[in-house]
């Protein structure tokens, strides 16, 4: 009797578990992946500048972003890969695609994807109070001004 | 996956038999007409739907709003659903705004930033089809509309994109979609309803401090 008694509670606890099981499957990919969006603005040295939209997906391995104007022209696209902790820059438009232009570019965008890291030399991050992200490389005079697009409630 | 890749095809190839290229005398007095009516075009209003892919993050956005255009200087393009966000170009200003917050950048030394707005302004307005230092245009009749298919000329165009295809209300001569492929392949489509032509618009709605 005990035994068959244990059996039937292992059973249940079973019947309760896999389903548990197979629904974590499917929630923790969906959790491991966010999505943010920000609108964008970058100022470059002379006075240049770039705004538009970004989009910033992160997961285990890594993550990518897209930077596109208002129109849908694309600035660039990053992929950051965390197991080799790089940024590599895809799709670069003219006036940043130049060797030196991607190198720094692809350095700063490594604080967005890996925040918890030692910031590289010379770039400070500032979380302003309404949830603005200001990301300064002093020493190329380059600064991300990347604002949450928060969804609008209807 | 394999069917909807089948169907995508069989539609690709149905919709570019449904294409037909104008004859060269058509596509004259089609472009003579869209540029004539893009001319006379002081102001501009619309709701716009925008849709773009991003392959790389496997995504596709889709944004509505509100678009303003004044006297071929001053762009509001204002998203409304699924977030707020303000782009104004006022002349050689740009303003971003959101969640009650803005921004005023300087563009008059970036020569892209202008390039690209000025794009935007002639695409929404038709004046690109007057373009032709810049595009290559190719006249299609589709069904009930033109398309007016741009190949950029220039290198430095080239690299912002591959190809735009305007499509055209025939009746009115204005533009009512912007599809907007990038050299990557992702692909842009703003389609545009609701469309006021030369309805008084009070400058305050494109004033930058």
């Amino acid at each position: 009797m005990p035994y068959s008694t244990s059996t039937s509670r292992n059973r249940r606890c079973l019947v309760r578990l896999v389903p548990a099981l197979f629904l974590l499957a499917n929630i923790l990919p969906a959790k491991a992946q966010e999505l943010r969006r920000y609108g964008a603005h970058i100022t470059l040295p002379g006075g240049k500048g770039i705004s538009g939209i970004c989009i910033i997906r992160t997961d285990k391995d890594g993550g990518a972003m897209s930077l596109f104007n208002e129109f849908g022209i694309k600035a660039f696209d990053a992929v950051y890969s965390a197991g080799k902790d790089k940024v590599e820059l895809r799709n670069v438009i003219k006036p940043l695609n130049r060797r030196r232009a991607r190198k720094i570019i692809a350095k700063d965008m490594k604080c967005l994807f890996a925040p918890g890291k030692k910031t590289p030399k010379s770039r400070t991050i500032r979380h302003r109070d309404d949830g603005t992200l200001v990301l300064s490389n002093k020493r190329f005079k380059i600064t991300y001004h990347l604002t949450p697009l928060k969804d609008v409630v209807e | 996956m394999k069917y909807l890749f089948l169907i995508t095809a069989i539609w690709s190839v149905l919709s570019a038999a449904a294409q037909k290229p104008a004859s060269a005398g058509e596509s004259k007095k089609m472009i003579e007409q869209v540029c004539a009516a893009a001319g006379k075009m002081q102001t501009l209003q619309c709701d716009f739907r925008q849709e773009k892919r991003l392959s790389l993050l496997e995504t596709n956005m889709v944004s509505t709003g509100k678009m303003y255009y004044k006297g071929g200087k001053a762009l509001k393009w204002e998203y409304v659903s699924p977030y707020a966000y303000t782009f104004l170009l006022n002349g050689d200003k740009v303003m971003l705004g959101s969640q009650g917050k803005t921004d005023v950048i300087q563009v008059n030394s970036s020569k892209t930033f202008k390039q690209i707005a000025r794009i935007m302004m002639h695409s929404i307005t038709g004046k690109c089809l007057s373009d032709t230092e810049d595009f290559h245009v190719t006249m299609l009749v589709e069904g009930n509309e033109w398309v007016a298919e741009l190949i950029p000329r220039q290198k430095e165009l080239a690299q912002l994109f591959t190809r735009i295809r305007l499509h055209i209300d025939p009746k009115s001569q204005t533009a009512t979609e912007v599809e907007l492929t990038e050299k990557s392949g992702d692909l842009t489509r703003i389609t545009m309803t609701n469309i006021k032509k030369n309805t008084p618009l009070d400058d305050a709605l494109f004033h930058i401090d």
